[in-house]
Parts: C-alpha cells; structure tokens; sequence
C-alpha cells in the first residue's frame, strides 16, 4: 500500500471539511465580491475596499477565510484526483495523486501568508 | 498459522472504467463527472479569492484594478461561470447530504428525504444570504 492510499483517511477528512464550508460560503462569496462588487452594487471600490479589510482583517475573519480556501483546495484536489480515475486514468494515479494535493499544500501556505499577512 | 494465511488478501476486481457513450447515454455518470470536475472551479475560485485578498493588502489602488479586471466583460463572463459552477456545487452537496441524513440511525425514525431536504437547503441559502449581507455592509461588524 502506497503513501497515498495509506492517507486515504487524512484526505477524505479534509475533503468532508472542505465541501461543507465550500458549499455554505464560497457562492456567496463569489456573487459578492467577484460579481457584486465590481457591478458597483454594493458601492464603490472605496466603500468596498473598507468592507473587504474590515470582514478580513480581524482574526476571526482571517481564520474563517483561510479555513475555507484553505480547506476548499483539499476537497477540490481529492475530487480532481477520483475524477481523473472515473476518466479512467488508473496508470498514472500516482502522479495525478502527487500533483493536485501538492498544489493543494501550496494554496494553504498561500492562504496563510496572503491573508494572515492582511 | 500457515503462511497463506497471514499474507495480505488481496481482492481482485476489475479496475472501474468509463461506460461506454456515458455522456448521453448515463445521465446519473455524466452528472457526477460534472460534480466531480467542480473540484477544478472550486481551485479557481480560491485562486481569484486569494487574488482578491492580496489587491486588498496592497491598498486601494490595486484593489480597483482588481474590481475594474473582474468587472470587465470577459471577466464578468467567467465570473459568472465560477458562480454557477460553485452554486452547483453547494445544491449537489447538500443533496448528498439529505440523502445520508435520511439514513434510519438506532432506534430513531427515519427523516423523510424531503424534510431532510428542506432543511438542508434552508441552511445553505441562509448561509448565503448572511456571507451577502455582510459584504453589503446591511449587517455592520
């Protein structure tokens, strides 16, 4: 058994996690600040700049934010790996295995450093 | 013990292959594929996010770059595409999880999958509507 099936339950964990703050926050958050925000509809680029580093500067916001981007990458990379095998890409599980849950490593150090450092 | 049976069973099974004319002919593989591949939006809307965040560190001036790249027309287009990939995501979830509440536990009577439902959409879209009344400013912290 490989490292990666031997971690099997780690990722599942953190993909359970991930897809429920995923599903409870992240379509709100793209309406309001990718879609709403630069509609003007919740004001203008200073008004939202306010809101955005007063929601994210605090460290409960900071902690719920990189939960959720942090976590969110782990769900998307278990998904993006058993989608690759329903492709039926068994042969090279191993590496699409490897890839995505390191990119998933690199997205949480990303989130920690973007918005910790807010 | 013998030998054979302290070895490791290994259990043979075919490896699990994509049905053939899956995409029209097996609605319910073609909808998990597309579930499956919202893994992929979900990596892309963190990355906007992140990006997002980061033009809120640099100041106000980056920021409106940020809002005048997202609100431009292709942006707004794929945007719009991350939205409705996401909300996809968020009412499949949800589904799925209905379906495992409804599950009988013990003695306890078994929730009705619509209740369950009910419930748990009612959950994801009052979520959704706090995270939007908050980025509104309607609920000042």
């Amino acid at each position: 058994m490989n490292l990666i099936h031997r971690l099997e339950p780690v990722f599942w964990m953190l993909f359970g996690a991930g897809g429920f703050l995923s599903a409870l926050f992240l379509p709100g958050l793209v309406l309001g600040v990718l879609i709403l925000f630069p509609l003007g509809v919740f004001g203008d680029s200073v008004e939202t700049f306010q809101r955005m580093r007063t929601l994210f500067s605090n460290p409960v916001g900071q902690l719920l934010l990189i939960a959720i981007v942090s976590l969110s990458f782990w769900h998307a990379a278990h998904h993006t790996r058993h989608l690759a095998l329903d492709l039926g890409m068994h042969a090279i599980e191993g590496a699409v295995s490897y890839v995505v849950y390191g990119l998933a490593l690199l997205g949480t150090l990303a989130a920690f450093a973007i918005i910790g450092g807010l | 013990m013998s030998e054979a049976a302290t070895k490791t069973p290994v259990t043979k099974v075919l490896p699990s292959r994509v049905p053939d004319g899956w995409w029209t002919g097996h609605t319910r593989y073609r909808n998990y594929v597309l579930f499956a591949g919202t893994g992929v939006v979900l990596a892309l809307v963190n990355v906007v996010l992140l990006i997002a965040v980061s033009a809120v560190g640099q100041g106000s001036e980056a920021w409106g770059e940020f809002l005048g790249a997202v609100g431009s027309v292709p942006g707004l287009i794929v945007m719009v595409f991350l939205f409705i990939g996401t909300a996809f995501f968020g009412f499949r979830w949800m589904r799925v999880g209905a379906k495992l509440a409804a599950v009988k536990l013990g003695p306890l009577p078994a929730i009705s999958p619509t209740i369950a439902l009910i419930a748990q959409m009612g959950g994801l879209f009052a979520l959704f509507g706090v995270v939007l009344f908050l980025l509104s400013g309607a609920i000042g912290i």
